[in-house]
């Protein structure tokens, strides 16, 4: 098992600053020949444009590759984001109450932070977003399925993939294992030596974790837990996931 | 260095020296930038290590071409320097 840990708006910010790296190195090398126009000895000449060409072409060869780390960045970043938004749809929609029909799904706010990275990755999903209003789990389905994930490639994991469809192949692979850690998991903080518990068990993994909460595997909580969660943990998105190991950029892994 | 043709500005040059030197701060800038977000980032996992890896790589790359840029800098002045020895023997500027 392997700890992934992703903060969409981290890797947000990490896209802005390779992409602005790769077009300040191409602004560079490109005014390189306009530097040493002036008039030189000849044999001077001869090596200052044999360097300036390698120089130049030096930064067009990294430039590409500063952008290609940089979207790497950004999908990972909305792979995680929609991840989180899965677990926590996950974890409404199986609320015992819910699940009881005691209350539609369709009443369980969206609170917090999650509205945040709502309004970062899913647009028109916070329909409601600017009049203070609450979104809803129903809004959310509405805005998200079954929308592209914006167009990014992501590896293994279906491009069109939808929360919806995530959630259920969620529930249909770790329905039976998130249910018996949620009856054996109250109060447990997560630290290292819970995961080091959790990877000691075989007990995997698709639950939010977070440094300083109780963990909430997403299963069998209340709504009260889950509200905590979204207030607690911020936009900071932890979580093990062994499938994502499968998700990487050969141009950026080599792998 | 360039005895045999010792002609050129070097007013020209030292300007052109000054301007590569302009660009490979803005290089080194580039450089610190990218090697700061990487360490600075949480990102954890077997991609985050590639991608360290990769910044890293690139860092060591970009340091590469910025010293040669200096170099050709180092070049531009050697060679005004030596066109205003030059006119100082022949009693000026031509």
């Amino acid at each position: 098992m392997t700890f992934i840990r992703i903060d969409p708006n981290e890797m947000t910010v990490g896209f802005q600053t390779f992409m602005a790296a790769a077009a300040e190195l191409s602004d560079v090398g490109s005014r390189l020949g306009a530097c040493v126009q002036c008039p030189m000895p000849s044999e001077l000449r001869v090596a200052v444009d044999q360097y300036v060409a390698t120089i130049d072409r030096n930064f067009d060869n990294i430039a590409p590759e500063m952008r290609r780390i940089a979207n790497d960045l950004l999908a990972r970043g909305r792979v995680a984001a929609l991840e989180a938004l899965a677990e926590i749809y996950n974890a409404i929609v199986t609320h015992p109450d819910v699940v009881s029909g005691a209350v539609p799904v369709s009443s369980i706010p969206v609170l917090g932070p999650i509205r945040a990275v709502l309004a970062a990755n899913v647009p028109n999903a916070l329909p409601f977003a600017n009049t203070g209003a609450l979104a809803t789990t129903a809004s959310l389905l509405a805005a998200t399925e079954p929308r592209p994930v914006f167009g990014v490639s992501t590896g293994p994991r279906n491009a069109h993939e939808s929360i919806a469809q995530i959630v259920q192949d969620r529930r249909e692979r770790t329905d039976a294992q998130l249910r018996a850690l949620a009856g054996q998991s109250t109060g447990v903080t997560v630290n290292n030596d819970f995961m080091t518990e959790i990877t000691a068990r075989g007990q995997l993994t698709d639950f939010i974790i977070n440094q300083n909460t109780p963990i909430i595997p997403g299963l069998g909580r209340s709504r009260e837990d889950i509200i905590a969660i979204e207030h607690g943990r911020g936009n900071e998105i932890s979580f093990v996931d062994p499938a994502l190991h499968d998700y990487h950029n050969p141009h950026l892994s080599g792998r | 260095m360039y005895r045999n043709q010792p002609y050129g500005d070097a007013n020209g040059l030292r300007h052109a020296a000054a301007q590569l030197n302009t660009r490979a701060d803005r290089a080194v800038a580039v450089r610190a930038r990218i090697v700061n977000q990487a360490s600075q980032m949480t990102f954890a996992g077997p991609a985050a290590d590639s991608f360290r890896q990769r910044v890293n790589e690139m860092a060591e790359f970009l340091s590469l071409n910025i010293s040669l840029i200096r170099e050709v800098a180092d070049k531009l002045t050697a060679a005004a320097a030596q066109i205003e020895a030059s006119d100082q023997y022949r009693g000026g500027p031509r």
